[in-house]
């Protein structure tokens, strides 16, 4: 239906120059142009697809950056106070990437019928770009104080040492 | 999100604040008010009120009809009765205390005021009573001046040195005739002096008349219309002269009292009184009522062999009675007799019962003393004919008004006067009946919990009458747990055990301040101390309660089962004890805690010099290898032998001695001034942690020795010094401070303040000192805050060996002392303190609150960050400094009103706050008491860890439902509207 409603002439598309011409339905360029190879093998459009395929996963991959720049610009737009929004805000920023890397397999799923398409690269480029805004919200965290990074974090319940001499007072 | 954000704000304004609403008034607080142990009283004549002035220094009226207090003035900070005097006809009340002289009228307001000159002493107030030709007169003697004022606005009418040729202290009585004179002596003396009222219309003194006297005469004086008599020194004769027309010189008569009344007991201390026409000898028990004839000759009128009080002459239908008290024989009440003084007749008998205690009494019954006895006429309404009624004050703080053979109120003042006082665990409600009996009351049905929720939404919303939130208030008392007679999860229901200085221990509920039992104790065997003995972690056993009786003769050690009051056991002790020292690490015997003490011998006054020998209590062999092997190395210290010094000891091994341990001198340090103030840790206040970590993370280890001492020193208070007076040079005047460590003597550290003198308010907390002094150049007190922090230097801290190696926090030795940081502020206080503490919580983490009593007798909570020694002096503050809560530096400490723990109220005369941890960590306990008490549970950081306890559930389940329910209605509309639109398309 939808290359129907696009089929349409104008004159204007009957400009020789013009290269906004529609093809009819059915009508494959690379086919007409060879049709040997057509009837040979399909390899050429394969790779065709394939590389597409590849090109998608890519696209894929990097398409988060976006969203992980504007989450990064607004966690840090919040600043560094404890306030209910900005710890939500944090904790969004730093659970978001951890479940999207856990469940990086479901998105880039091994295709059984095109078993030479990489799917690791595109996976990895995708964790890493998470990676980028879990690192962004663990320096947001230590910012706000949250992480216990230096060694006063640990020794703030440190006892009191006992005396080895007492002295009571008879006032 | 800016609402939320804006109340998130206000919050942390308000941080700290004890502040609460309206409805919430005596939820968590209550207050009682006294007056004070009454030590002389006056009836008004006309009015139903009745004046009394107090051993607590307070003076004040009570409602004649209901005992209700309508007005009272502390006079001072003394414990001294003031001299107090109602004059009838100006309906004035006269005091004097603390070198004032002040008359009040009857609703308390001051009419005037004079300054006393002279010495502290407690001058001698007498009044000359109105008469057809003489006005109404105050007499005043004071370091032998005698002074006639005048009762309306206190001018001096004149003035006559009267005894400057004898010593302090002296004595007036005033002659009940018409025709007025005084007489002046002083206690062991042989001679007074005597000063007639030349013109009694304008009231000028007059002949002053020297009397000798054959025996040397003691302070117990009177006069009678027209003699004078006096008990000699040795109490066994009575001297009277007569003072008519002595124109030549006049002596004292003595009659042995032997002769005079053969059945009196010889006592101690008799009391003389003059009437109209002789005297009333009293002994206690027995009095004796003698005629005076005009040349000082004595006849026995008649005997009351079972007097127990005896009241002064008051005069009514032109005549003069006075009342005898006596036991009555049958059934243990009180009998009261109105005798006419002239001749001896009792005109008027009633039998009274003995006053009954609401509470539960244990041990011995209480002995009915009275102190004192003050009779007073009124008219019966039916038959206009003169009836009697008496004020007793009773030795136990009773004060009761007889009337008609009935009490018609009683006021118990003996609280008024505690003196120690003591947070117990209530018992468990599984425990064995032997407990605390119910709370009784009002029976609390599901109806009454609906309609006190449906009250509670009412009042929350504001669509309550007035009625409906009295009865909101009523019903939360009723239905609050919070009066239940056992502990609660929380720790807040406690009982509080009192020891006051009538020999009373009383156990109070801290919900609402009632007594649950009390116990009266003898004049003779009247404890002085009272200490926590043994605690049980089981429900099964009560906590015991230690008391001591310090003094010689007397002395024992007594335990007490403090949910019954029941005694456990009696230890006589054979030596007087000078001094408690609580060992801290308590001993644990099973499910026992035991408390261990060390007992300082009383000295012999010729052996004041010697070294003091230790006794500890419980003597056992048990506890003695428990003091050996918690306390490696024990010390103690205390006053040397005088007030400047201190002298710390160390002690012998405590488990190879018998008996008493005697103690080695092992310091002393002189000061060069008076010691105006120490202070010391409580050992057992919990210290969450012993660092501080600084907002740029880096660590200060806090100098938490407890054997730290904080004494400051100065020029004595009340001392006028030259250079004050002339008001130069005030910086001559200087307050030091020095921080002792108590175990080797050595001054940690030392700093002073020119220009500063005492009285100085100290407190010690964790690593953190407060004082207060007065800056003389302002007039102002300074409140300097130190923080101590340990300086060690290369100290290193290493998170792994501190996370996995339990040795890692090595004991420290004050023989080994590090160096002391010493950060330090001031600030001037608008406050005027008098005593200062901190709460306490169960761990210690929650932020504490300093409390400082003021001399307006309140109790403010000033949070430790005003106090800061870190305050920047800078307006703007950095990200770090205000994450650190740092508040800018300010000269003035802020004065919130709503800081004040004890809210709106006024506890008259305050001499001891107790704070008490609870098992929840935000909230503690706190017990001010004085002349009045007050209770009140403290949250220094908010209550962050429980709900209110009056949240209203009822409102939150009613919202819960209306939103369901709204969800549901919203769901089925949304869904008819949408199919609705459906059908149209």
């Amino acid at each position: 239906m939808a290359d129907l409603k696009t089929w349409r002439l104008d004159f204007e598309t009957l400009i020789p120059d013009r290269k906004l011409q529609v093809d009819p339905p059915g009508y494959d360029f690379s086919v007409a142009k060879d049709p040997v190879g057509m009837l040979t093998s399909s390899k050429p459009r394969d790779r065709n697809t394939l590389s597409r395929k590849q090109q998608a996963l890519f696209a894929q991959a990097t398409g988060p950056l976006k969203q992980v720049g504007m989450m990064c610009f607004m966690a840090w737009m919040f600043g560094n106070s404890i306030q209910i929004f900005s710890i939500f805000m944090t904790f969004n920023l730093i659970s978001a990437p951890i479940s999207a890397i856990m469940s990086s397999g479901e998105v880039f799923k091994r295709d059984e019928e095109w078993k030479q398409l990489d799917v690791l690269t595109p996976r990895l480029l995708y964790c890493l770009v998470h990676g980028g805004q879990l690192i962004f919200g663990l320096y947001k965290l230590s910012t706000m104080r949250l992480l216990p990074s230096a060694s006063s974090d640990f020794i703030s319940t440190m006892p009191v040492p006992p005396l080895m001499e007492h002295a009571y007072p008879a006032l | 999100m800016k609402l939320i954000l804006f109340m998130l704000a206000a919050l942390a304004a308000v941080e700290g604040a004890t502040a609460m609403f309206e409805d919430q008034a005596g939820t968590y607080d209550w207050y009682r008010q006294h007056i004070g142990l009454v030590s002389s009283a006056s009836f008004h004549p006309s009015k139903p009120r009745v004046c009394v002035a107090t051993a607590q220094s307070v003076v004040g009226c009570l409602n004649l009809r209901d005992g209700s207090l309508v007005w009272r003035k502390a006079l001072g900070s003394s414990t001294s009765s003031p001299a107090a005097l109602l004059l009838p006809k100006s309906s004035s009340y006269v005091t004097v205390a603390e070198g004032y002289l002040r008359a009040f009228d009857l609703e308390g307001n001051l009419l005037w005021q004079r300054k006393v000159p002279g010495s502290t002493a407690v001058p001698s107030l007498a009044g000359l009573a109105a008469s057809d030709d003489a006005q109404e007169r105050i007499l005043l003697l004071q370091d032998g001046e005698l002074q006639l004022l005048d009762p309306s606005d206190g001018t001096v009418l004149g003035t006559e040195k009267v005894l400057s040729a004898l010593a302090k202290p002296t004595k007036i009585a005033v002659g009940s005739g018409s025709r007025g004179f005084v007489i002046a002596l002083n206690s062991g003396s042989s001679e007074a002096i005597l000063v007639e009222l030349q013109d009694p219309k304008l009231g000028r003194l007059g002949r002053k008349v020297e009397i000798e006297s054959p025996l040397s005469l003691s302070d117990a004086v009177s006069a009678s219309a027209n003699t004078v008599a006096a008990l000699s020194h040795d109490g066994k004769a009575l001297c009277v002269t007569s003072v008519r027309g002595a124109e030549s010189a006049v002596r004292f008569t003595c009659t042995q009292l032997s002769e005079l009344v053969p059945e009196l007991p010889a006592s101690e201390s008799f009391r003389v009184d003059g009437t109209s026409g002789g005297y009333v000898l009293f002994g206690n028990p027995g009095a004796a009522l003698l005629a005076a004839d005009e040349e000082g000759g004595l006849k026995l009128v008649k005997y009351f062999p079972a007097a127990i009080s005896v009241s002064s002459e008051i005069r009514a239908d032109n005549d003069a009675f006075f009342g005898v008290l006596e036991d009555s024989a049958a059934g243990g009440g009180i009998k009261l007799s109105v005798v006419r003084s002239s001749n001896g007749d009792v005109v008027q008998v009633e039998s009274f019962p003995s006053p009954t205690p609401s509470e539960r009494l244990v041990g011995p019954a209480p002995v009915f003393a009275p102190s004192g006895l003050v009779l007073g006429t009124f008219i019966r309404k039916k038959d206009k004919s003169m009836g009697f009624r008496a004020l007793v004050s009773f030795r136990n703080g009773l004060t009761v008004l007889l009337q008609q053979g009935v009490i018609v109120w009683s006021r118990d003042e003996s609280l008024a006067s505690i003196t120690d006082t003591l947070f117990v665990d209530l018992p468990a409600k599984q425990a064995n009946g032997t407990a605390l009996e119910a709370a009784g009351g009002l029976k609390i049905d599901f109806n009454t919990r609906l309609r006190y929720q449906i009250l509670g939404a009412k009042v929350q919303l504001k669509l309550n009458s007035q009625a409906e939130a009295e009865e909101f208030l009523l019903l939360r008392g009723a239905l609050s747990d919070k009066n239940t007679p056992f502990r609660d999860v929380n720790g807040f229901r406690k009982l509080l055990v009192a020891l006051t200085s009538t020999g009373r221990l009383a156990a109070l509920h801290n919900g609402d301040g009632r007594l649950l039992w009390s116990r009266s104790f003898s004049q003779d065997a009247m404890p002085t101390k009272l200490l926590p003995w043994r605690g049980y972690h089981d429900i099964q056993h009560s906590p015991e309660i230690l008391l001591l009786r310090e003094t010689q003769p007397g002395a024992y050690a007594a335990v007490l089962n403090a949910h019954t009051g029941e005694q456990l056991w009696h230890l006589p002790l054979t030596f007087g004890i000078a001094k408690v020292v609580p060992l801290h690490t308590p001993m644990h015997e099973g499910s026992a805690v035991q408390s261990v003490y060390l007992l300082v011998e009383q000295a012999e006054a010729a052996t004041v010099e010697a070294e003091p020998v230790l006794r500890l209590l419980p003597d056992s062999l048990p506890s003695r290898k428990h003091v050996a092997t918690s306390e490696r190395s024990l010390h103690f210290f205390m006053q040397g032998h005088d007030s400047r010094t201190l002298a710390g000891y160390r002690l012998a091994a405590i488990e190879h001695s018998s008996g008493a341990v005697p103690a080695i001198l092992s310091w002393q340090v002189h000061f060069a001034d008076s010691v105006l103030a120490v202070a010391y840790r409580n050992p057992t206040e919990p210290i969450q942690s012993s660092v501080k970590v600084l907002s740029d993370r880096s660590i200060k280890y806090k100098y938490l020795n407890p054997n730290l001492l904080f004494v400051a020193t100065g020029i004595a208070n009340g001392v006028p010094s030259d250079s004050v007076a002339a008001g130069v040079d005030s910086l001559s005047n200087e307050v030091t401070v020095h921080l002792l460590d108590t175990v080797t003597g050595r001054i940690l550290h030392r700093q002073s303040h020119l220009g500063a003198r005492g009285p100085v308010t100290a407190v010690l907390t964790e690593n953190a000192v407060l004082y207060y002094f007065r800056d003389i150049d302002t007039g102002r007190f300074v409140a300097t805050s130190m923080e101590l922090y340990d300086a060690s230097p290369g100290r290193q801290f290493n998170v792994l060996d501190y996370l996995f190696n339990p040795n890692s926090t090595q004991p420290v030795s004050s023989l080994k002392p590090t160096p002391v940081e010493v950060q330090t502020q001031s600030f001037f206080s608008r406050l005027v303190p008098t005593a200062a503490t901190v709460t306490r919580t169960e761990q210690g983490i929650t932020a504490k609150q300093l409390l400082i009593v003021t001399n307006t007798d309140q109790v403010y909570a000033l949070d430790r960050r005003w106090v800061d020694p870190r305050r920047p002096k800078k307006q703007k503050l950095t990200q770090d400094e205000m994450e650190e809560g740092l508040v800018p530096y300010q000269d003035t400490l802020p004065i919130s009103p709503l800081s004040f723990a004890t809210l709106d109220r006024q506890v008259l005369g305050i001499r001891g706050v107790n704070v008490e941890p609870t098992r929840l960590e935000s909230t503690c306990l706190m017990f001010v008491h004085g002349v009045d008490l007050f209770y009140t549970r403290l949250a220094p950081a908010k209550g962050f860890d429980s709900l209110e306890d009056d949240f209203n559930y009822a409102l939150l389940l009613a919202a819960l439902v209306g939103l369901a329910g709204g969800a549901v209605i919203l769901q089925y509309m949304a869904k008819q509207t949408s199919l609705n639109q459906k059908w149209k398309c």
